[in-house]
Formats: C-alpha cells, sequence, structure tokens
C-alpha cells in the first residue's frame, strides 16, 4: 500500500523526449491540414499547439527547479501528480465529460435543423476547452 | 471530516513542506488536508498516522 502516486521528477532526457515527441505531432498536424488547402486552421494548430508546448516546457522547468511553488496544473503536466492532484484533474474531466455530452447532443440537433457542422465543431470543441479549464480552477480553490 | 494534522504538525515543529516531502505529497496538499477541503484516502491516512505515530481514529474524527 503507498501513498505517492508520480513525486518522482521527469529525468530530464525523457522530459526532452515528451517535449520533442510533442513537437513533432504538433508538426506532422500542421503539415496534414496545411496540405489539404487549410492554411488558417493549420496556423491555428501551430500557435496554440506551440503555446502549449511552451507552458509544459515552463512547468517542467518550475517544476525541477522549485516543486513546493508549483501548481496541481504544473505537477500534472510533468507526471508529479499526488493524490489530491489526481483527484482534482479526475474531476475535472468528469464534469467535461458531462458537459461534452450535452453540447454533442445540442449541437446535433443544431446542425440537423441547418447549423453549419463546422460551426457547431468548432463551438463544441472551445466548450469543452473552456470547461475543462474552468472546472480545474475551481475544483483547485476548493479542494 | 475534521482532523489533528495541524496540531501534530506544529507540535513536531513541522512546516507544511517539511511534512508534504515526508508524505510525499504536495505542501497544498498537506494545507488542503488541515483545512478540512480535502479528505485523504485511506493509504495517505495510514501514511499521516504512521507518521505520527498514532491510529487513524486518533487523527481523523467523523463531523457530528
Amino acid at each position: 500500500m503507498s501513498t505517492p502516486e508520480h513525486r518522482r521528477p521527469l529525468a530530464p532526457r525523457r522530459a526532452g523526449f515528451a517535449l520533442a515527441t510533442g513537437a513533432v505531432a504538433i508538426l506532422l498536424v500542421w503539415a496534414l491540414i496545411d496540405a489539404v488547402g487549410d492554411p488558417d486552421v493549420a496556423s491555428g494548430v501551430l500557435v496554440g499547439g506551440g503555446a502549449v508546448l511552451v507552458v509544459a516546457a515552463i512547468g517542467l522547468r518550475r517544476a525541477s527547479r522549485r516543486p513546493d511553488r508549483t501548481g496541481t496544473a504544473s505537477r500534472a503536466l510533468v507526471g508529479q501528480k499526488d493524490e489530491r492532484d489526481t483527484a482534482i484533474v479526475s474531476g475535472a474531466f468528469t464534469v467535461t465529460g458531462r458537459v461534452a455530452t450535452i453540447a454533442v447532443a445540442a449541437a446535433t440537433v443544431a446542425v440537423a435543423v441547418g447549423a453549419d457542422p463546422l460551426v457547431m465543431l468548432r463551438v463544441v470543441t472551445f466548450t469543452v476547452y473552456v470547461v475543462l479549464i474552468g472546472a480545474f480552477v475551481v475544483l483547485s480553490r476548493r479542494t | 471530516m475534521r482532523n489533528e494534522i495541524r496540531r501534530l504538525r506544529e507540535e513536531a515543529g513541522l512546516s507544511q513542506a517539511a511534512l508534504a516531502d515526508a508524505l510525499a505529497v504536495s505542501r497544498q496538499t498537506v494545507n488542503s488536508l488541515e483545512t478540512g477541503r480535502y479528505d485523504p484516502s485511506l493509504p495517505l491516512a495510514f501514511t499521516i498516522a504512521r507518521h505520527f505515530g498514532l491510529s487513524i481514529e486518533e487523527i481523523f474524527h467523523v463531523d457530528p
């Protein structure tokens, strides 16, 4: 029976590999979308994905240098979360899943009555991310 | 659920960070435990009890 979950810091080589893998994945998606003729969306993927990578790199650096001063998000991002962090992340995803189910159903109805499917897809995606971040913040403060 | 973690920690002369390190959790988790915002898992409750040399019942109390 052990309490600690993932307090061992990511090894620098492993962290570097994770960041590099993320960068390659983003470039692949960018190239794929750009190749099918949607450069605006491709640029969005590049900027959004790059921002996530930068945040991950900062979180990694903070978590390795000052683990006591990092927040749940940083610890979760770099695989150093304890059981409370895990509870917060799980709770945020639970809320997001419930909202996503309703949002997808609503979007399906909207498309059926004539809404643009691409717009509805973007609305659902945006909603899911906003709810995930909001739920994460609220649970972090309450837990 | 109420608990005696803050009192026990202060009696032991430990900071939240030191206790967190001993329990292998974050300082924020210790703070949340002390303020009652977070109830620990059974394994963590056992770890806390073992750390202070007490039983779980002596540290954690169900609210009346």
